[in-house]
């Protein structure tokens, strides 16, 4: 017997993020879902913009790891609302679990809301938090061929950062054919090249964040 | 290996769909799967082996469909099938384009086996179709 069903398999997580994005948008909050490898810098590029972005802006970070509070401890640090997903191993966030976190903060009192997804380049992808841009980072030593390993990430991003500009002259990084590949998948992403060590570039991402919260 | 969690949602959809119809054991499981999902066929495979166990779809087989991609240029409308995620248009070159197929994961149908039938005696196995 033949049951015709023709259902999206991510139809829950789709129609909870699609609650989260209307939720979020109720109350004014820009939300940025970062996705990178582990270790590429995304705790650290978060802790250098709070100085730049505190001044004008409320802001409050979800961070998504498979073990440990050990992220949110660092943002916890810096005064900034913070609530930590531990995902049990878990390879990537989901939308019910951002809901529920969203219960944690006065959404009032957010205008800007970063998302720290779980260091991974493909599952991620595949998982609507209800943002309203996606921000994907590579580090220099991961190397020049990332876009072209891990394409969907690229494809999708809004912004692509190239973190650890500093560490480039001791490594075989091409940013040419880093930024060729981008230049094929997605050629509309602006590429950010950056510092989090000695603070080059930031200000390129603090006024790309900024001109974002506005729109 | 989010295949995991995807194929939990799959079996969760089918498992309700069989209670529904008078706990008939589900004979087979029937998916479209776009190339831009990044689905390994052997995990998922692996997934549903492992997630089937002591349900109603113990004894189901898991089938899917792959969808290539196929892709419009935003420039000149001409449609065209990409072998990867970096495009260009055949017609005029430009690698903006929107996607318009191949992005699908989709629960199909589901086949349950019929009253008179419902005796397990098969051991299920995936079978990759590809279109």
């Amino acid at each position: 017997m033949e049951i015709p069903v023709v259902e999206k398999v991510l139809k829950l997580n789709d129609d909870i993020a699609a609650g989260v994005r209307k939720r979020l948008l109720a109350h004014h909050v820009c939300t940025l879902n970062i996705i990178s490898a582990p270790g590429s810098g995304k705790t650290t590029l978060l802790e250098r913009s709070f100085g730049e972005l505190r001044e004008d802006l409320n802001l409050a970070v979800i961070e998504g790891d498979p073990d440990t509070t050990l992220d949110a401890e660092r943002i916890a640090k810096h005064n900034i609302p913070v609530v930590q997903i531990e995902t049990a191993g878990g390879c990537h966030l989901e939308a019910n679990l951002v809901d529920n976190a969203l219960n944690n903060f006065d959404l009032d009192a957010v205008d800007l809301l970063f998302i720290e997804n779980v260091g991974n380049l493909v599952c991620p992808c595949s998982f609507d938090l209800g943002e309203t841009c996606r921000v994907g980072i590579v580090s220099t030593p991961e190397g020049h061929d990332k876009p072209a390993k891990y394409p969907r990430l690229f494809k999708e991003a809004d912004v692509i950062i190239l973190n650890k500009i500093d560490l480039l002259p001791y490594l075989n990084f091409d940013v040419n054919v880093f930024r060729e590949y981008i230049a094929q998948l997605n050629p509309a992403a602006p590429v950010l090249e950056l510092s989090c060590t000695t603070g080059e570039g930031l200000d390129q991402w603090i006024a790309w964040l900024k001109n974002m919260v506005k729109t | 290996m989010h295949e995991l969690g995807l194929i939990r949602n799959v079996l969760e959809r089918a498992l309700e769909i069989a209670e529904a119809h008078g706990s008939l054991p589900v004979e087979s499981v029937h998916l479209r799967v776009g190339d831009y999902q990044n689905i390994v066929p052997e995990l998922f495979s692996f997934a549903f082996e492992a997630a089937r166990v002591d349900t109603l779809a113990a004894d189901a087989t898991l089938t899917w469909e792959s969808v290539p991609l196929k892709v419009q240029c935003d420039n000149c409308k001409t449609l065209y099938m990409p072998e990867s995620l970096i495009w260009n248009c055949l017609t005029c070159a430009s690698n903006a384009a929107t996607l318009v197929e191949g992005n699908e994961l989709v629960l199909d149908h589901v086949v349950l086996q019929e009253p008179e039938t419902a005796v397990a005696d098969t051991q299920g196995a995936s079978v990759w179709k590809s279109r």
